[in-house]
């Protein structure tokens, strides 16, 4: 067990330098722009090569790579080129700020989900028509609008929550959960339309299964057959669409960063990509590659506790 | 309701060469017993801007709506008051020799870096010395600097190797910024800058590309100019994001966009229109028809000056916005003239027969870089040229991509929103042989002569005519197609008040004001 | 192929439902779901097609005097936007370009992630750790950067962004489909499929992808509605051309106008949420169509007796002298075809059982004999119907009981052995735990009581090491162990009747029989009664006191075991037992009277029809 997760993590560490290595030969590409960008409209073709020279540029692509890998290492990302900010400190602030929001979203979006997909699948008639419905107006309505509708309500009419901005949890819990309340809010909706719908798929599927009408046969009672049985079994199919809802959230995170101006890692990404800010390109590429395998693993490694025939041994 | 002026008198135009620090001193030296400037105490400008400030190192600052940070860390030699003037910063009075290639400054005494040393000309020296030794955006400000030297403490002396009229001017920006030679080589204060400005960054309250809270300094020579104890700038890179923490109360200052005005208005806000804050500019680089023979063509150039229904534009995509214009220069500066407006009128008909007679009934076909910026604008541009007979084929380029795309000489025309600065500087970017924007690097003897000339001016006022004449020279040969001025509506919380009206576009917490309690 | 008629029928059993794949198209024509969100997309996309003919503008046309129009304005059906463009235009424009972002994003997608899922998921290790390797390095590159940083590449062109954008969403659908193929892959009738010599294409072609295609059809919607989705994403945050007409552009637009133009932003927004919920609808139908049956929702209790008091109570009347443990009466049950009527499987069967005597209900598949079992215990499909008739155990009425009554007779009065063994055991619980679960929903027992009695049950149907048994996974035991275990469920609880659906078809001839030996010897030790279901003579034989003969839903011929052996009254009954006597196989195994020992164990093509 402990061998197979630190196989996993020792392939992790490999795509990590692997997937490092292929985005920065892409930005090699571009690094004529990001010396014009630092120039602002000053720049010259004369003070870009300069500015080149200066940042250290000019090497070949895979000096500069070797470069950062052994800086990497010992845990020196750099720092921006615009900003000057460490690159290690200035993701782990920010991974903060979209982790705060994405898991707070993931957990309600796999709790409600789970209670629409297994009621909808288990009660049928009314019950399901009505969820399916809510589930169709998460697909319907666009999250910017129901974000924009909560500020509207709650942080301009009412003042209850903040319209922009974040509070670090470490400075206060409380704002911290008013700050990040209706970014969540918008973040979960459409997860949790496609969510329930898989779930109540699934659950479906495994009620009409054998061994649960061999279970009622027993005297065992429905709640039990549903909550236990089913949803142990449906939970693994629902598993996998939970971490892939998780990396699309991490995306999906960036225009909700932006809309409520929220300091987090995909506005960050985004920024940096736009200015072409090779370190923390990188670093953020490197956070994303590890945050993602140790995601993975967990997935895995929770299937396998669900699902006993895909345990590993 | 009283307005609280930062700088009390106003100095007169005539005579900027050898401004006396004195008036700046005595006003200041109020400063204890006038109590006026803590009538604001406790209030806290908290002002929302656009774009996270770049590094804080004084050789890497950027201008920009970052400059409210830096500007209120550091002190720069020129100040550029509200009215676009030149006056007394850290210099309190300089001097040119009648060559122009010599600039004597004299360093105002008293003066200390947040980290308690004293201000020096060795200290102005050191700053200027790392800014031309490091490549960054303010090196071009100081190309023509030969050489900096000190005499004594407080008076620095900078030779040029050619006459550079836009000097002064940068001297009030980025270049002039006077950093702590202790401490200014080092990786730290690219995020925790020591300088001897007005307030210094609370490092335990700011939060990187989000939140930059600024104190004030007690000890500030010109405290009174900054009403404001407490300045915190957020960045909110999203339009409706800043229109909604204006309107949840948390800022109390920001720019918003024109058809967010209707959502503020009785709501306790105040409204400040500038109507030019940048300059919307077809440049036709080209001028020499190397890469699109036909830019060569005057009549071509005019033509396409003739196509843009300019009102209109400004009416419908501005909202109203901005103002109508066939020049670059700020039109509240030197060297803008109302009476060249009317040169190029919209006429689609005549712009076709200048292009016939050019040779080009047929019209031709153009490519341009569709930028970041540029989107509002390409419809109507796509439109307006067609109309004419000119196809314009957009090429997307990624917003990293935005200045190389232009030196790349790949595109003959492109369409620029640059923000808009004093004459000196807009001349040297747009116009000079080696000017920014003038990528394809054109020139003309009759330019020449101007530019040698407004160079060599020391005088402003004298200088002043030269660009009015550059500026007609430009306009009348249609060496751009400018279109518009876009302006900015900045909206303050009922008690603050926005003091700039364009004159000068410089972005310091010195434009914001205290109304009547 | 006389084997071939063995296959399970784990779901529909002898629903009229199952109807086989060729109804697929036919189902989905009737779920009105399918056809509402089918179609509105074709009307979306023909709206879009028809573009250039619907509207007076094209999409980049631009107009100082429309700006923000009116909705109305003469040849402005919804108006200008802010840079005087025709928003009807613009809208039907970007529905072009969302279909074409979906087409290039969900086919490239799935043409990679499931080749390499089914690649991956079925052959052996070495495959799978490449595979999986790529695939993570695929699923590890940060999509949205990736995209942004290849900008110079793909120019910014919405397409080549969305062939990228189909790599990366690639490893969602090879995981997917790995996983199925991986679970796939472990059941019994691939391995059988493996075993009996198909080549692996086909093995993938025909028992693989029918298993997963369910699953590819909802994802191949979510796909659509993803790249539809992040191509407006990236059109929003301003990445693209602008002569690209694209909802996400117009929402950007219409997100700064909002709270001047609201419509601007709605109208781009609704588009685009009706079509990515149409997508997500209808792959949600098709897939319902396609993995067959009637997956509606429903109550999870299931079907329930339909009340017809005047032919039910006419009937009782007549045969309520029929006395015994069980007695079943005039039952009728009927599913809905897929026109909406009802159409009978079981019509008007009679039944009774004594305490301790052993029925043997015999009939081909599809005759309705295990209809007859599931309605007895009350666990009928849901959307089976029950419109007359009566079951009554020990006098009392079951049909019309309450979930929670029936649960007690369920339990404690009658239990159940299942026809396949392995899917009738939940596969992500200890075989111990599901036991102990039944024998304390039936009884008083504490967990460890509960235990104990498990563990001694074990012992008691012949499984060698109980306490092993008892911790593993029903995948780690066998076929005749999983039966023996469910023997030991049903019986934990010590019923008064026993229904046994054909327990030992599914099984290894040698199994078979020690299988009917425990039978026979628990009935004797607990005096149960015993329903056997079943189609094999030969075990009848063995087995049964006395013998039904079902057919088409009707029961033909009620004797003893040894009255119908010698004089079968019905036609249908001599044939049935000629069949056997053709195929002349003869037992090998334990005692048994004279007739069956002439019988076959092995299955008797009497089904094949």
């Amino acid at each position: 067990m402990i061998t197979y997760v630190l196989r996993r993590l020792g392939t992790g560490l490999v795509l990590a330098v692997l997937v490092t290595l292929i985005t920065f030969l892409l930005l090699g590409t571009s690094f004529d722009d990001v010396a014009g960008t630092l120039l602002g409209s000053g720049a010259t073709p004369e003070s870009i090569q300069a500015q080149k020279a200066h940042m250290g540029l000019d090497r070949p692509v895979l000096t500069q790579y070797a470069d950062w890998l052994s800086h990497a290492v010992r845990g020196d990302l750099g720092a921006s080129y615009f900003t000057a900010e460490p690159v290690r400190s200035a993701i782990t602030a920010r991974l903060g700020v979209t982790l705060s929001v994405v898991l707070a979203a993931l957990l309600f979006t796999a709790v409600i989900s789970v209670a629409l997909g297994v009621l909808a699948a288990s009660r049928g008639g009314a019950v399901d028509r009505v969820a399916q419905g809510a589930s169709l107006i998460g697909f319907l309505v666009p999250n910017l609008l129901i974000a924009i509708a909560l500020v509207y309500l709650l942080a301009i009419k009412l003042k209850w929550l903040p319209a922009t901005g974040y509070t670090p949890f470490a400075e206060d819990p409380g704002s911290w959960a008013t700050s990040i309340a209706i970014p969540v809010a918008a973040l979960m909706v459409p997860g949790i339309a496609n969510l329930s719908a898989q779930i109540r798929g699934a659950m479906i599927g495994e009620l009409r299964k054998d061994y649960v009408r061999t279970l009622r046969t027993r005297g065992v009672p429905t709640r039990s057959i549903v909550l236990r049985h089913a949803l142990r079994n449906a939970a693994g199919p629902a598993l996998t669409v939970l971490s892939l809802e998780f990396v699309q959230m991490l995306g999906g995170a960036l225009i909700i960063e932006k809309v409520f101006a929220l300091p987090g890692f995909g506005s960050y990404a985004f920024d940096a990509s736009l200015q072409g800010d090779v370190p923390i390109i990188m670093g953020i590429t490197l956070f994303g590659v590890l945050l993602v395998v140790c995601v993975n693993l967990a997935v895995d490694l929770v299937n396998g506790w669900l699902n006993p025939k895909a345990r590993i041994h | 309701m009283r307005i609280r002026f930062p700088l009390a008198r106003p100095l007169s135009r005539v005579a900027p060469v050898a401004v006396a620090g004195a008036v700046l001193l005595s006003t200041t030296a109020c400063d204890s017993q006038s109590g006026d400037a803590s009538s604001g105490s406790g209030r806290t400008l908290s002002l929302a801007i656009i774009g996270t400030p770049n590094s804080f190192d004084p050789a890497q600052l950027v201008e920009g709506q970052q400059t409210y940070v830096w500007n209120s860390v550091y002190d720069t030699l020129l100040i550029q008051d509200n009215e676009g003037r030149l006056v007394p910063g850290a210099a309190e009075s300089w001097e040119y020799t009648d060559d122009a290639r010599t600039l004597t400054l004299r360093i105002r005494k008293g003066m200390k870096f947040s980290s308690g040393t004293p201000v020096t000309s060795a200290a102005v020296k050191a700053t200027l010395d790392r800014i031309r030794a490091t490549p960054g955006a303010s090196q071009i400000g100081l190309a023509a600097v030969a050489s900096v030297e000190t005499n004594g403490d407080h008076e620095v002396v900078i030779k040029l190797r050619h006459p550079d009229g836009s000097l002064l001017s940068a001297l009030s920006g980025a270049p002039g910024v006077i950093g702590d030679p202790k401490t200014m080589t080092s990786k730290g204060s690219a995020l925790n800058p020591v300088g001897s400005g007005p307030y210094t960054l609370d490092k335990g309250a700011t939060v990187n590309g989000s939140v930059y809270v600024l104190k004030r300094r007690d000890d500030y020579w010109n405290k009174k100019a900054y009403p404001f104890p407490t300045v915190k700038v957020r960045v909110i890179a999203d339009r409706t994001a800043a229109l909604n923490a204006l309107k949840a109360g948390e800022v109390n200052a920001g720019s918003v966009e024109a058809t967010h005005l209707g959502a503020l208005k009785s709501s306790g806000f105040e409204v400040t229109n500038v109507e030019a804050t940048a300059a919307g500019v077809l440049m036709l680089a080209d001028r020499d028809g190397s890469k699109l023979k036909p830019l060569g063509d005057v009549r071509v150039r005019k033509a396409i000056n003739m196509a843009f229904d300019r009102e209109k534009i400004v009416k419908q995509i501005l909202q109203g916005s901005g103002k109508p214009t066939v020049q670059v220069y700020n039109p509240k500066g030197d060297a803008y003239d109302p009476a060249l407006e009317k040169t190029y009128a919209y006429d689609p008909a005549e712009a076709k027969r200048l292009l016939a007679e050019a040779g080009y009934a047929n019209g031709f076909t153009v490519p341009m870089p569709s930028l970041v910026y540029t989107k509002p604008f390409e419809p109507t541009i796509t439109q307006s040229l067609k109309d004419i007979g000119i196809t314009v084929q957009w090429e997307t380029v990624p917003a990293q991509q935005t200045n190389s795309a232009f030196i790349s000489k790949k595109y003959p025309m492109f369409f620029t929103m640059d923000g808009l600065n004093t004459a000196p500087i807009e001349t040297r970017n747009n116009f000079s042989p080696t000017g920014t924007r003038n990528v394809f690097g054109t020139t003309d003897k009759r330019f020449d002569a101007l530019w040698d000339q407004a160079n060599t001016e020391v005088d402003p006022a004298a200088a002043a005519k030269i660009y009015q004449k550059i500026n007609a020279f430009t306009v009348e040969n249609a060496w751009n197609a400018p279109v518009f001025y876009a302006g900015t509506h900045w909206v303050t919380k009922k008690g603050i008040r926005y003091l700039g009206d364009g004159s000068s576009t410089f972005s310091t917490v010195r434009q914001f004001g205290i109304t009547g309690q | 192929m006389s084997s071939s008629v063995k296959a399970p029928e784990p779901n529909t059993l002898e629903t009229p439902a199952d109807t086989g794949r060729k109804s697929a198209l036919h189902t989905l024509m009737r779920d009105p779901q399918a056809v509402i969100s089918a179609g509105i997309l074709i009307v979306i996309v023909l709206l879009g097609l028809l573009a250039p003919l619907l509207t007076e503008h094209g999409p980049n046309h631009s107009s100082l005097d429309a700006v923000n129009a009116a909705p109305g304005t003469e040849g402005y059906l919804l108006g200008g936007d802010k840079s005087g463009r025709d928003i009807f235009a613009r809208l039907l424009n970007s529905v072009n370009t969302s279909v074409v972002s979906a087409l290039i994003g969900a086919s490239i997608a799935l043409a990679i992630g499931v080749t390499f899922g089914l690649v991956g998921g079925y052959f052996g290790r070495r495959v799978r750790g490449l595979t999986e390797w790529v695939f993570s390095l695929i699923m590890t590159f940060p999509g949205l950067l990736l995209l942004i940083v290849l900008l110079p590449v793909t120019d910014g062109d919405y397409r080549a962004t969305m062939m990228i954008f189909g790599v990366l969403l690639s490893p969602g659908i090879y995981r997917l489909v790995r996983n199925l193929v991986v679970g796939v892959s472990k059941e019994l009738y691939v391995d059988a499929a493996r075993v009996s010599g198909l080549p692996d294409r086909r093995i993938l072609s025909r028992h693989v992808l029918s298993v997963v295609r369910g699953p590819i059809v909802i994802a191949a919607a979510f796909l659509s509605g993803s790249s539809i989705a992040v191509q407006s994403g990236l059109a929003f945050l301003g990445i693209g051309s602008n002569e690209v007409a694209s909802f996400g552009a117009m929402i950007a637009d219409g997100f700064t106008n909002l709270y001047e133009e609201p419509l601007q932003f709605v109208w781009p927004s609704l588009f685009l949420g009706v079509m990515t919920a149409s997508l997500v609808l209808l792959g949600n139908a098709l897939r319902d169509a396609l993995e067959g049956g009637r997956p509606k929702a429903s109550d999870v209790v299931g079907a329930r007796s339909r009340p017809a008091p005047a032919a039910g109570a006419a009937n009782t009347a007549a045969t309520s002298t029929a006395s015994g443990l069980l007695v079943v009466e005039d039952l009728t049950i009927a599913y809905p075809a897929p026109s909406g009527e009802l159409t009978e499987v079981v019509s008007g069967v009679n039944l009774s059982l004594e305490a301790g005597e052993t029925l043997g209900l015999v009939g081909e598949s599809g005759s309705g004999k295990t209809q007859t079992a599931f309605a007895t215990l009350g666990v009928l499909p849901p959307e089976a119907t029950i419109t007359r008739g009566s079951i009554r155990l020990d006098g009392r009425e079951l049909l019309g009981l309450a979930e929670t009554e029936l649960r007690k007779v369920r339990g404690t009065s009658i239990a159940y052995v299942p026809q396949e063994p392995m899917s009738n055991l939940d596969p992500s619980f200890t075989v111990g735990s599901q036991l102990v679960e039944g024998v304390r929903a039936a009884t008083t027992l504490s967990r460890s009581e509960a235990r104990e009695r498990v563990l001694a049950l074990l012992q008691r149907v012949g499984i060698p090491d109980p306490r092993r048994t008892f911790d593993s996974y029903p995948h780690q035991i066998s076929g005749g162990m999983a039966q023996r275990v469910l023997i030991a469920g049903a019986v934990a609880s010590r019923p008064l009747l026993l229904i046994a659906d054909e327990p030992t078809t599914a099984l290894d001839v040698t199994v078979q029989a020690e299988i009917l030996d425990l039978l026979r010897d628990l009935q004797k030790d607990l005096n149960m009664a015993v329903l056997l279901v079943t189609h094999n003579f030969g075990v009848v034989a063995d087995s049964c006191d006395r013998v039904a003969v079902m057919r088409q839903g009707e029961i033909v011929e009620t004797g003893s075991t040894e009255e119908l052996f010698s004089r079968p009254s019905h036609s249908y009954t001599r044939m049935l037992l000629d069949s056997i006597l053709d195929d002349g196989a003869v037992r090998t195994d334990g005692p048994a009277d004279a007739v069956a020992s002439d019988s076959s164990s092995a299955v008797p093509d009497t089904e094949a029809s």
